[in-house]
């Protein structure tokens, strides 16, 4: 057990943008909310998994929709805490304790926003280990606990209790009410118990974003390479270095969808890497090879600074380093990479280990 | 035929351009803290030299960093009222990450429940009632505050709440100064008010001095249109101005980089200007002063509005050196005047400028220079000097360029001369123009007109084709109302965002458009 205060929060955001892997939405309003929340109420407690009693009642706290849309409706936070209550009350039981159910980006702020407003603890746990866009993408739904009872609420005071026969059903009705809604609303979805989180959550995927965003601040203040450090920090793979010379973004279905492709720099020159992205960068690899693809994670950092690069934040001219973050043992297994990998989201490639790929490289 | 000036920090630089672009002449003077003296006498100056009678000028063009040096040194900042639209009251309050010695001028915030939805239906029929209103403006006058800002939830999509309270506010306080979120930048709630307060808490800084030049102009007999150039490089007209400040932020470095891919005919390039206290690297793409993207910062406080895409050091040619434990260090302070204190003119500061001459004798020099005190600086702290400074240009310019090929560096600014040679030797192309000193006042007179839009669309009566084709149309419109060549008149960028995780039409949309003066 540890207190969070307002330098922990700048640091777990950093590392929140990083396993946002570019989308996850930009931790920038959440971070505000959970600064200000904290000034006002006191710094939040974080548990560890084993301190949370096997019965208790834990809830993960999330937005949902479009981040961009948030960012313009700036939350009165009421919306979580209704959710909670509407949720306490239909299951008769009090929350014990909060998390993120993602790693990535806005989405690892809200919980802490709540939790200081509510005198809850945080948990330090989620249920992907990184970003994804869909609400059946957690480890959660690979264990086979349900998204729902769960509730949405918006800035207006609607709520709603959803009740789903399978956790696709969930993201389809709620995904189509939160446009309906004003085009973000506040979840609080996954209600589990303790043990539940304790077997099927990742565990300690907040000390490792506070580690990262940490890593890469001293490394600013003391002069260092912060590519290394955060490779140390997420034993990961450098997988590129390069200058982006083309993006492609189509906008037609209203996604953020479409490729980037850079020019090899130093040791890569004369190659040239082409990421492509749906919210999250999701496949990296070269004319001759593949490099790294999801459910593993590629985030894109600034090649000075170390800080991530959001798919938005990608310009012309920006100089990168892309890498390649192995993902949590769950998501390699056959349900995991149904559910997240490269076929689902409509890349004709096998899924293949960062780790195996950057040993021998699989041809394309 | 134009006048041209640039108001710096340290100097006010005027110009007489024919309207084919010929030099007639120059004058530089320091500024005087009130700019309008400087600019009388550089004007005055400069007109006599070039033999021109005023009404032979056709427009005045003014470039000016009064706005950006207010922010640092803050003086006549306005205590500022905020009056936030939203649903209910947000956890976010404002001005959160902000610096103490400008929050302080926000006095009081104001709410106003919003009564409309994202989708532009009015999901409540009451507005704000009149005596709500009322209220606030009693208690505004109570308070003594100068300057209001409004900022309400969804305005890039529908602006309609801005102004109905704007116009109720003006109805109670027709004098007060007044700025809307809608027309400063885009979504973003939090980023767009900082923005908008910004502008609210300079309205006074500017004002002044803008009436003065308008009084100025009159009294010199220039009875011609008067431009101040904005961060993106085009011109505004002086009431703008005054009512945007903000927007002048970017000013003086925009010129500068204009002025240098017209004095070197580069319509690519990368410039380097190398000035007193800064030197500002940035980059011309079509001929334009290339804008940055996305959200960005002024003085630590985050904003989502455009400015100029540059990187500043935070040095130039009147920074003290001094020598701690054996390594050098370039301060962030200058000298007041270098060509008193300066070691190359006599003085007994150590500047960055008397370090080049150190090392390279020949980079300039003028009558009042004299070369014996620089004997006693160390040649070797001198070349670390000189390496770092040339590291660090070179570095920024690699971050500018896009293919490894790269583009021509222009160089311009008083300190320009100690560059030339210096950067790349033979690799690459650098060009050091003749006019390079004043390339700021040169800049300001080529400032073409601009449109812009920015703002969200639902795309469920419309194609998207359609919004671009309407608001182009009305951008074109814009141009020409302003005084702008139909036939110059131009879209040049148009960019789509899309709202990630959202599968709904909604999208944001930024266009914007550009016209030459018409003259005669």
């Amino acid at each position: 057990m540890r207190k969070i205060g307002k330098q922990e929060i700048e640091d777990i955001a950093i590392g929140a943008a990083l396993l946002g892997t570019g989308g996850g939405g930009d931790p920038y309003i959440g971070k505000l909310m959970a600064l200000q929340a904290i000034e006002e109420y006191g710094e939040v407690t974080l548990l560890d998994v084993d301190e949370v009693p096997d019965d208790a009642l834990v809830v993960p706290s999330s937005m949902m929709g479009a981040p961009t849309v948030m960012l313009e409706k700036a939350p009165s936070g009421e919306e979580a805490i209704e959710a909670f209550q509407l949720l306490e009350k239909y299951l008769g039981k009090k929350i014990y304790a909060t998390f993120p159910i993602e790693a990535g980006g806005v989405n690892s702020m809200i919980p802490f926003a709540l939790a200081a407003r509510l005198g809850l603890p945080v948990i330090d746990a989620d249920g992907m280990g990184r970003a994804f866009p869909e609400l059946q993408m957690v480890t959660f739904y690979l264990d086979g606990i349900p998204a729902t009872p769960g509730v949405f609420a918006d800035e207006k005071g609607n709520t709603a209790l959803l009740s789903t026969i399978n956790n696709i059903w969930t993201e389809r009705i709620a995904r189509a009410a939160t446009i309906q809604m004003g085009g973000s609303t506040m979840v609080a979805m996954y209600s589990m118990t303790g043990k539940n989180l304790k077997e099927s959550g990742i565990r300690n995927i907040l000390k490792l974003e506070e580690e990262i965003g940490k890593a890469i601040r001293f490394a600013k203040q003391n002069n260092v390479n912060p590519i290394n450090e955060v490779l140390n920090k997420v034993g990961g793979f450098e997988l590129f270095r390069g200058k982006v010379s083309d993006i492609n973004r189509k906008t037609e279905t209203g996604f953020a969808r479409g490729t980037a492709t850079f020019d090899g720099l130093n040791e890569y020159k004369g190659e040239t890497l082409k990421l492509s992205f749906q919210n999250e960068h999701l496949l990296a690899r070269t004319e001759q090879r593949l490099l790294c693809v999801t459910p593993d994670l590629i985030a894109v950092l600034d090649a000075e600074t170390g800080l991530p690069i959001t798919t938005e934040g990608i310009r012309y001219g920006a100089r990168c380093v892309v890498i390649g973050i192995p993902c949590h043992p769950k998501w390699r297994t056959e349900k995991g990479i149904e559910t997240v990998g490269p076929k689902y989201f409509g890349y004709d490639v096998d899924y293949v280990p960062v780790e195996e790929l950057m040993k021998k490289g699989v041809a394309l | 035929m134009k006048l041209g000036i640039d108001v710096g920090g340290t100097h006010t630089d005027a110009v007489i351009l024919r309207n084919d672009g010929k030099l007639l002449s120059w004058k530089k003077q320091l500024t005087s803290s009130d700019i309008i003296s400087s600019i009388e006498l550089a004007a005055k100056e400069v007109l006599s030299e070039a033999g021109i009678a005023p009404h032979q000028i056709d427009g005045v063009f003014v470039g000016t960093t009064h706005v950006q040096n207010a922010l640092y040194q803050p003086v006549n900042l306005s205590k500022t009222a905020l009056v936030r639209i939203t649903k209910k009251p947000s956890l976010v309050e404002p001005a959160v990450l902000w610096p103490n010695q400008i929050k302080k001028y926000i006095e009081k915030v104001y709410h106003l429940k919003s009564f409309y939805d994202y989708t532009g239906t009015m999901s409540e029929t009451t507005t704000p009632s009149h005596d709500e209103i009322k209220q606030i403006c009693i208690d505004i006058e109570k308070n003594k505050i100068e300057s209001i800002c409004i900022v309400g939830v969804y305005s890039p999509l529908y602006e309609a709440e801005e102004i109905y309270i704007w116009e109720s506010i003006k109805s109670h306080l027709p004098e007060i100064s007044i700025t809307m979120s809608h027309e400063i930048a885009s979504i973003g709630f939090i980023e767009r008010e900082n923005a908008t307060l910004l502008n609210a808490i300079f309205s006074k800084v500017i004002r002044q001095a803008m009436i003065d030049l308008s009084v100025l102009c009159k009294k010199l007999l220039l009875n011609c249109p008067c431009w101040i150039t904005q961060n993106d490089g085009s011109l505004m007209e002086i009431q703008e101005a005054i009512d945007y400040p903000i927007f002048t932020i970017g000013s003086g470095v925009t010129n500068s980089f204009r002025g240098a891919s017209i004095l070197s005919g580069l319509k690519e390039c990368i410039v380097v200007d190398f000035g007193g206290s800064t030197i500002d690297i940035g980059k011309i793409l079509n001929g334009q002063p290339e804008a940055s993207l996305g959200s960005t910062s002024i003085f630590s406080i985050d904003v989502n509005m455009q400015v100029p895409k540059m990187y500043s050091l935070p040095y130039g040619g009147g920074s003290l050196i001094s020598v701690k434990k054996e390594s050098v260090q370039i301060n962030e302070t200058i000298v007041s005047d270098l060509e008193q204190q300066g070691i190359s003119w006599g003085g007994n500061t150590w500047t960055l400028t008397d370090s080049f001459l150190k090392v390279y004798p020949g980079s300039f020099s003028d009558e009042k220079m004299t070369s014996k005190g620089l004997s006693k600086l160390s040649t070797e702290a001198c070349q670390k000097v000189i390496n770092k400074v040339t590291g660090e240009i070179k570095e920024k310019i690699n971050r500018l360029e896009l293919k490894s090929e790269g583009f021509p560096v222009v160089l311009v600014g008083g300190g320009s001369s100690l560059l030339v040679d210096r950067l790349f030797g033979k690799y690459k192309k650098v060009y050091h123009p003749a006019g390079h000193h004043i390339s700021n006042a040169i800049g300001a007179c080529f400032a073409p007109l601009s449109a812009k839009t920015d703002k969200v669309f639902w795309l469920n009566d419309r194609t998207k084709q359609e919004v671009i084709e309407d608001e182009t149309e009305s951008l074109f419109q814009q141009l020409l109302d302003k005084g702008a060549k139909s036939e110059s008149i131009e879209l040049v960028s148009i960019e789509e965002f899309p709202f990630d995780y959202l599968k709904g039409e909604v999208l944001r949309i930024r266009l914007k458009a550009l016209g030459d003066l018409e003259f005669g």
